[in-house]
C-alpha cells in the first residue's frame, strides 16, 4: 500500500508541475501577442503579475492546506495504523458500495414511505403536495376497505400451507437426485428448468388457460366416475393443479438440498449400513440432521420468493392503488408498510419454527 | 420323485438369491428400491414437463381444433398461424441491426423506442469488445482470441431479434453489475475483520426479506429527481449498491465461498508483493469461477423474467419480453391481419396464441440453460450454497 501511496503523492507533484507548466505556456501565449520591442517590458510585467496571482495562491494552496490536512490525515490514518487496522479500513472499502447503498436507497426511502403513509399523497404537475391525515389511510385499508384484507388473508393461508409441502417435496426430489440413476443429467436438467423460465406472466398464462389442468377426455372421466365418486375426480383435478404450480416453485430449494445432501461424507452412510441400519433409518439417523439448518434457510427463501412473485395479487393491488384517483401514494405506501411488517412477522415466526437448536443445545 | 425334490431343493436354494436381488441388503440396493426410486423421477420429471408439453401441443392448434372435444392433445394439422402472430406481438420480426441503420437513416418512425435510448444501447453494445479485452486480459494470455469472441457476441446481438437483445440488454448488464458488486462485498464481508460487520450481515438479511413493493414508490420519486428514471442508470445504480434483485442471496454464496479459501494463498500472495485489490482480481475471482457461474445463472434468469421493477424503473422506454407477453392479447387488434390472412374462423384471441407467446418467450432461456445447465450443476457440486 507504501507504493500506492507513493505513486498517489508523485501523481499529486506532477499534476502541479503540469499545472504550472501548462500556466507558464499560458502566459507566454498572452505575452507572444505583445511580442514588440516597444511593449516588451510591460509584456514581462504583465506575466509576473499574472504568475503571481494564479500561481502563487494556487501553490501556497496546496503546500499549506491540501498537503497538511489531507495528507496528514491519511498518513495519520494509513501509516501509523497497524496491520489490523489497515485490514479493516479495506473491509470498509469493499462493503461501502453496500452501505452507501442501504443509507440511500433503504434508509431514506423507508423514512420516505413512512412519511407518505400518514399523509395525503397528490401529484399535480411534477409537484408532490402533502396533507397530514395521521392513520387515517391505515383505518381506512384494515376496516372500511375489504380487498387489501382478503388478499393478505390468501397470502397468509397460501404461505402457511404451500411451505411445508414445498419443503417436503424438495427433499424427496432432492434426494433422488442424489441417488446413483442413470439420465440423472437429464432429471436434474428437468427438475433446475422452473428456476430459469419460471416467470409471473408465463404462470398467469399457464393457469388462465388451463395450461396445468389434468387434460381428460369426457370417455376416461366416465370410466373413472363409475368407480370413483366425482367429488373425488374433482378434488384430484384441483389438487393436480396446485401441485404443478407448488413443483415449480421448488426449484431453488431442491438446489439448496443438494447442495446440503453432497456435503455428507459417503464413509458415514457405509459405516450406519455396516452396523446394520438399513436405508430407512440412515435417512432419520443421518441424512435429515445433516440437511436440517437448510430448511429455514430455504423457508426463507420460500416466504419471499412468494412475496416478490410477479403473480401474487397484493403487488398488483398496491400498484393500481398507487394510480388509483381516490387512493395515490399515500394509501399505497401505508399498503405496502402493513404487507412488510406482516411479511417480517410471518419469516421471523416460521424462522423460529424451524430453527435448529442443537447447536445451542451443545452450547448450553 | 427324484426329479420333483430336485426341482424344490433348487428353488428353495435360489429363493433366499431372488429375495435379495429384488429387496437388496436394506441399502437401497435392490430391484424394488431402483424401480420405485425411477418411478418416481419419471413421474416428478413428467410433472414438471407436464404445463411445457401441453402449451407446445395446444399453440400448435387452430381454433376448431381448439373447440374440438375429440382432440386433445395432438392437433390435426399443424396450424402455425399462432407463431406468426406471436413473432409479430413479440416484435420478434425486427433486429437490432435494422434499427441501427434506420438510425443512421433518421427514419424516426420506424423506431418505437425513443431516439436516444437506441443510441446508448449502441454504445453500451460495441463497448462489449474493449471491456472484454481489458478485463479479460488480466485472465487470458490470447486477446487476439478476446477480441474475437467479442465481436462475434456483438455481430450476434446485431442479428438476433429486437426484442430478445432488449431483454438480453436489460437483463444481462444489470445481472453483471449485480454479480459484480456481489463479489466485491462478499469479498470484504469475507476477508477482513472490522467492527460492525455482524450487524452489516443482519441488516442485509432484513433487507432481502422487505418485499419489492415496500420501496418501489419513494424510490422511483427518488430516481425521478435524479432525473435517472426511464434509463437503465435506474437499474444500474441500486445494483452496484448490493441492492439488486436477490443480492443478498448472492452476497451470501460469495461470502460463503470466499471464506472457504485457504489463508495461506492471500499471505504468500501478499509476502510477494500484491496489494488488495490485486489479490482480489488476480487470486480471489478466478478461484470463485462456480460461484460466478450460479450468480450469473440465476440473476441473470431473475431480471430476465423481472416484470414489476422494470416496468415502473424503465417507465417504457425500453420493452422486454415480458412486458410485451402481457401486451399480447392488446396486440392482437393491431396485428390481426398479418396472422390470419384470409381465414375467417381464427379471428379471436385464444389460448393457442398465448400459448405460442409464452413459448417463444422462453425458447432463449431454455437454449441459454441448455448450454451453461453442465457448469451450472458442476458448480452446484463445488460450491456450498447455504447461507447463514
Amino acid at each position: 500500500m507504501r507504493k500506492v501511496m507513493r505513486s498517489i503523492k508523485s501523481g499529486l507533484l506532477k499534476t502541479k508541475h503540469f499545472v504550472v507548466s501548462v500556466l507558464e505556456k499560458a502566459m507566454n501565449f498572452i505575452g507572444n501577442l505583445y511580442d514588440s520591442k516597444p511593449i516588451f517590458a510591460v509584456r514581462s510585467f504583465i506575466v509576473k503579475i499574472l504568475k503571481f496571482i494564479i500561481v502563487v495562491p494556487c501553490v501556497w494552496f496546496y503546500q499549506h492546506v491540501i498537503d497538511k490536512t489531507v495528507g496528514k490525515l491519511i498518513k495519520k490514518s494509513w501509516f501509523k495504523a497497524t496491520f489490523a487496522q489497515k485490514r479493516a479500513i479495506t473491509g470498509y472499502l469493499f462493503v461501502l458500495p453496500w452501505i452507501i447503498g442501504f443509507v440511500g436507497l433503504v434508509v431514506y426511502p423507508f423514512g420516505r414511505i413512512v412519511y407518505m403513509s400518514l399523509n395525503n399523497v397528490s401529484l399535480y404537475q411534477q409537484n408532490y403536495t402533502f396533507d397530514w391525515v395521521g392513520l387515517r389511510n391505515f383505518e381506512r385499508i384494515l376496516f372500511e376497505d375489504i380487498d387489501f384484507v382478503l388478499e393478505i388473508q390468501n397470502f397468509i393461508v397460501r404461505v402457511l400451507l404451500y411451505s411445508p409441502v414445498i419443503i417436503t417435496l424438495s427433499i424427496i426430489i432432492a434426494m433422488l437426485l442424489n441417488q446413483n440413476i442413470k439420465g440423472k443429467g437429464f432429471f436434474r436438467m428437468v427438475f433446475f428448468l422452473p428456476i430459469i423460465i419460471l416467470n409471473g406472466e408465463l404462470l398467469e398464462n399457464m393457469s388462465n388457460y388451463g395450461g396445468m389442468d389434468i387434460n381428460l377426455s369426457f370417455f376416461v372421466i366416465d370410466i373413472i366416475t363409475t368407480i370413483v365418486p366425482h367429488s373425488a375426480l374433482d378434488l384430484f383435478v384441483g389438487l393436480f393443479e396446485i401441485i404443478i404450480e407448488i413443483l415449480w416453485y421448488c426449484g431453488v430449494p431442491i438446489l439448496i438440498f443438494l447442495a446440503m445432501l453432497q456435503k455428507v461424507d459417503k464413509s458415514l452412510y457405509e459405516a450406519a449400513s455396516i452396523d446394520g441400519a438399513n436405508s430407512w433409518s440412515i435417512f432419520w439417523k443421518i441424512v435429515l440432521p445433516a440437511i436440517y439448518p437448510a430448511i429455514s434457510v430455504s423457508i426463507i427463501f420460500i416466504v419471499v420468493f412468494l412475496a416478490n412473485f410477479d403473480g401474487n395479487p397484493i403487488n398488483l393491488l398496491i400498484l393500481q392503488s398507487k394510480n388509483d384517483g381516490s387512493r395515490r401514494d399515500g394509501y399505497a405506501s401505508a399498503m405496502a408498510l402493513i404487507y412488510a411488517s406482516l411479511q417480517i412477522v410471518i419469516i421471523s415466526l416460521l424462522f423460529l419454527l424451524t430453527r435448529d437448536r442443537s447447536s445451542k443445545k451443545e452450547r448450553v | 420323485m427324484t426329479k420333483y425334490e430336485e426341482l424344490k431343493r433348487k428353488i428353495s436354494n435360489k429363493l433366499p438369491t431372488w429375495k435379495k436381488h429384488l429387496i437388496g441388503n436394506g441399502n437401497g440396493n435392490g430391484v424394488l428400491f431402483k424401480i420405485a426410486i425411477y418411478f418416481l423421477s419419471i413421474t416428478f420429471a413428467f410433472v414438471f414437463i407436464y404445463p411445457i408439453f401441453y402449451m407446445f401441443m395446444i399453440s400448435l392448434m387452430s381454433n376448431t381444433d381448439l373447440v374440438d372435444s375429440t382432440i386433445l392433445w395432438i392437433p390435426s394439422s399443424v396450424y402455425y398461424q399462432n407463431y406468426l402472430f406471436a413473432v409479430n406481438g413479440l416484435s420478434l420480426d425486427e433486429s437490432y441491426f435494422k434499427t441501427v441503420i434506420n438510425i443512421f437513416l433518421h427514419k424516426d418512425l420506424i423506431i418505437t423506442s425513443p431516439y436516444m435510448v437506441e443510441v446508448r444501447k449502441l454504445i453500451v453494445i460495441i463497448a462489449i469488445i474493449p471491456i472484454t479485452v481489458l478485463f479479460g486480459g488480466i485472465y487470458f494470455e490470447n486477446k487476439g482470441k478476446l477480441f474475437g469472441v467479442s465481436l462475434f457476441i456483438v455481430v450476434l446481438i446485431m442479428i438476433f431479434p429486437k426484442s430478445y437483445v432488449d431483454s438480453l440488454y436489460v437483463a444481462g448488464t444489470t445481472t453483471l453489475v449485480t454479480v459484480f458488486s456481489s463479489a466485491i462485498i462478499g469479498y470484504g464481508l469475507a476477508r477482513f475483520e472490522f467492527k460492525g460487520k455482524k450487524l452489516i450481515m443482519v441488516l442485509m438479511l432484513l433487507v432481502y426479506v422487505l418485499p419489492k413493493t415496500l420501496l418501489f414508490i419513494s424510490r422511483s420519486q427518488l430516481y425521478g429527481t435524479l432525473g435517472i428514471k426511464g434509463t437503465m442508470f435506474a437499474l444500474w445504480i441500486p445494483s452496484f449498491m448490493g441492492q439488486g434483485l436477490q443480492a443478498t442471496f448472492f452476497i451470501l454464496i460469495f461470502f460463503q465461498f470466499f471464506k472457504m479459501l485457504p489463508n495461506q494463498i492471500e499471505e504468500s500472495a501478499y509476502i510477494d508483493g500484491a496489494n488488495t485489490l490485486t489479490i482480489f482480481f488476480r487470486i480471489a475471482i478466478p478461484m470463485a469461477v462456480p460461484a460466478f457461474v450460479i450468480s450469473i445463472t440465476y440473476g441473470f434468469a431473475v431480471n430476465w423474467n423481472e416484470l414489476f421493477l422494470t416496468n415502473i424503473y424503465l417507465n417504457g422506454n425500453i420493452k422486454t419480453i415480458p412486458m410485451l407477453l402481457q401486451g399480447l392479447q392488446a396486440a392482437w387488434g393491431s396485428v390481426a391481419d398479418y396472422s390470419t390472412g384470409s381465414d375467417v374462423v381464427n379471428v379471436d384471441f385464444t389460448e393457442a396464441k398465448a400459448f405460442a407467446g409464452t413459448m417463444l418467450s422462453i425458447i432463449p432461456l431454455v437454449i441459454m440453460y441448455g448450454i451453461i445447465q453442465r457448469y451450472f450443476i458442476e458448480s452446484i457440486d463445488k460450491s456450498g450454497i447455504t447461507g447463514e
